[in-house]
């Protein structure tokens, strides 16, 4: 990252971004599914 | 800066507790070794000692007893820390170390002379000798002496702050030891009234039913006792350490509170093939243990906007700028991170096992031995690891210099590296049908048994690896206790971020009557019933065995 895009800047209730937090809680729960429909296909196949 | 120090009273109760840590540590990881190297087939245990005499000591020394021990002694520190010790609490404080050492020593005597070669979960009708049961009980004894303690400490500091809610992190330790003290009721009622009278030969026979499902009404809120010291520093003492503020105290007061009582209702997802416990039983047991997913969840929601949050604060603005510039050359958050990675396929495998059907492809085998090896052995000690870094040279008022963080940096690399191998090894293995528990066999041949044999092989290599990370750990404490240079280091507590987090904490989350309340009428509801048929309608009892394993 570049230094011109490094401001701080202390964020309030009103403006918090949090897009980052979004995408990686999905993220998580998409590898809880992929891992537990893993299992399970698995489990079906036996 | 705030130079924040313990009184030479305290630091020498808390670091009691870490030196004991740490020989448990060597002790036990060496077991570890021992225990890969054998089933490798490879390798023969010299001096005739016994697998299952490792096995035991192994289990017994790194699940109860150096967690016990750092965690009791990390929770002193924190409640000192927070709202203050008396001489007397003190006093009690050391009560509590020593009734607890004294059953350390009579546990791993009788276990370290084959006398009690019966896992760590010591199920009927293997028996061991009395003094092991004995020697369990104490601890369990001295650890309720220091949650007594610090129910003391929260009650005086309330009494003296009237309306004040009570400090984020001694509220979190409260917590733990309600849990830890109800838990344990189960397994201190079946040690001392059901096995201590039949191991001492008074009556003829034990339930065998009852006192495993005892174990295990204790055994999975154990797993919580160990994992909510590595929360507490997860929410309030990884936001200061990378330069941020707490998320949300409401948000990790209501998650500890779900975590109390969704913990204990849940035991029976360790019994799914028990015979002997009606199904309908296990089901609402499964339904509540995917409950304890929910604080779980809500904690990775704040971990990550923790992250965010800090990151974007200090200016960096694209989508996941904040996650590059965290302190990643900072151990002290370098080892609990990884912890946290863990986690997530730990997170997911125990959501598999707690599930009926599929619990079924991975029952008592090694894939649950790779299971807990993650949560336990690679989230919880890593993050323990995370706090020592900071913990000990605070207490001995020496400095974690930058050379021992660099250290400390390769031996979380190191430990990563071992426990990738040997437990993704073991989780495979697992479901190729590999039995955990059991000494090196080839069970006279077959094709199935052929496939496990490599995957065993690779156990034992990452055993090896992680018994380095093992060495260079100790290595690093006896540095921090006695030989690092003397200095100040920081007691990291991040402060609640008033900008944000501008909502006041509801009094309604420290109504301890409330939680406690449904807390026991969960208990009540998930193990009455059942309770009631496995008394009434269990087979006969059974006599002791001492063979094949137990008393050898």
């Amino acid at each position: 990252m570049s230094k011109k895009n490094i401001s701080a800047a202390k964020q309030t209730k009103e403006d918090v971004n949090l897009k980052g937090t979004l995408i990686m809680v999905m993220i998580l729960g998409v590898v809880i599914l992929v891992f537990w429909f893993g299992i399970y296909g698995l489990f079906l196949s036996r | 800066m705030e130079t924040f120090k313990f009184s030479k009273k305290e630091s020498r109760l808390y670091m009691s507790f870490m030196y004991v840590t740490f020989v448990s540590l060597l002790v036990g990881g060496l077991m570890g070794l021992l225990q890969t190297l054998v089933r490798s087939g490879k390798y023969k245990l010299p001096f005739n000692i016994d697998y299952y005499t490792i096995l035991t000591t192994h289990g017994v020394i790194l699940g109860l007893v150096l967690t016990t021990f750092f965690i009791v002694g990390f929770q002193f520190s924190l409640m000192g820390k927070t709202v203050g010790i008396s001489d007397k609490q003190i006093l009690w404080g050391w009560i509590s170390f020593w009734v607890m050492l004294v059953g350390t020593v009579l546990a791993a005597w009788m276990i370290l002379t084959g006398e009690a070669s019966v896992l760590y979960t010591f199920y009927t009708p293997l028996r061991a000798h009395p003094i092991f049961y004995i020697g369990l009980a104490l601890v369990i004894v001295g650890s309720w002496i220091a949650a007594i303690v610090n129910f003391r400490q929260l009650y005086v500091w309330k009494k003296a702050h009237k309306g004040e809610k009570s400090p984020l992190l001694a509220f979190m330790v409260v917590i733990n030891m309600i849990m830890w003290v109800v838990a344990s009721l189960g397994v201190a009622y079946s040690v001392v009234v059901l096995i201590l009278p039949w191991s001492l030969g008074y009556v003829a026979t034990v339930n065998v039913l009852l006192t495993r499902t005892l174990f295990w009404y204790f055994g999975h809120p154990l797993v919580y006792f160990w994992l909510l010291p590595a929360y507490m520093a997860w929410y309030a003492i990884i936001p200061k350490i990378i330069g941020g503020k707490l998320f949300s105290d409401s948000l990790a007061r209501l998650s500890f509170i779900l975590l109390l009582m969704f913990s204990i209702p849940v035991g029976f997802h360790h019994q799914l093939t028990e015979p002997g416990i009606d199904p309908t039983w296990k089901f609402i047991q499964v339904v509540l243990t995917f409950m304890v997913v929910v604080p779980t969840l809500m904690t990775a929601f704040s971990l990550f906007a923790t992250f965010e949050i800090t990151g974007r604060n200090k200016g960096h603005k694209t989508l996941f700028g904040w996650f590059k510039h965290l302190p990643w050359k900072d151990v002290r958050f370098l080892a609990p991170f990884i912890g946290m990675v863990a986690f997530i396929p730990g997170g997911a495998g125990g959501i598999i096992n707690a599930s009926h059907q599929v619990n079924s492809l991975v029952h008592n085998t090694i894939w649950v031995t790779g299971h807990f090896h993650l949560t336990i052995a690679t989230t919880v000690i890593l993050t323990y690891f995370g706090i020592a870094y900071w913990l000990i040279p605070h207490l001995t008022g020496r400095r974690l210099t930058p050379k021992l963080n660099k250290l400390g940096i390769i031996q979380t690399i190191v430990w990563t590296v071992g426990m990738a191998i040997m437990s993704t090894s073991m989780h495979i293995q697992g479901l190729l049908g590999g039995p955990r528990r059991s000494s090196f066999s080839e069970y006279a041949g077959g094709d199935q048994v052929s496939t496990w044999i490599s995957y065993q092989v690779s156990q034992a290599v990452g055993g090896t690896i992680l018994f380095i990370g093992i060495v260079l750990m100790v290595y690093i404490f006896i540095q921090l206790a006695f030989f690092a240079p003397r200095g100040y280091e920081d007691y990291p507590i991040a402060e609640e971020d008033l900008d944000l987090d501008t909502e006041k904490t509801p009094k309604i989350l420290e109504n301890w009557y409330l939680w406690i309340g449904v807390t026991i009428a969960l208990i009540l509801f998930a193990y009455t019933i059942p309770m009631i048929d496995i008394i009434k309608h269990s087979p006969p009892g059974s006599i002791p065995f001492d063979w094949p394993i137990g008393r050898s």
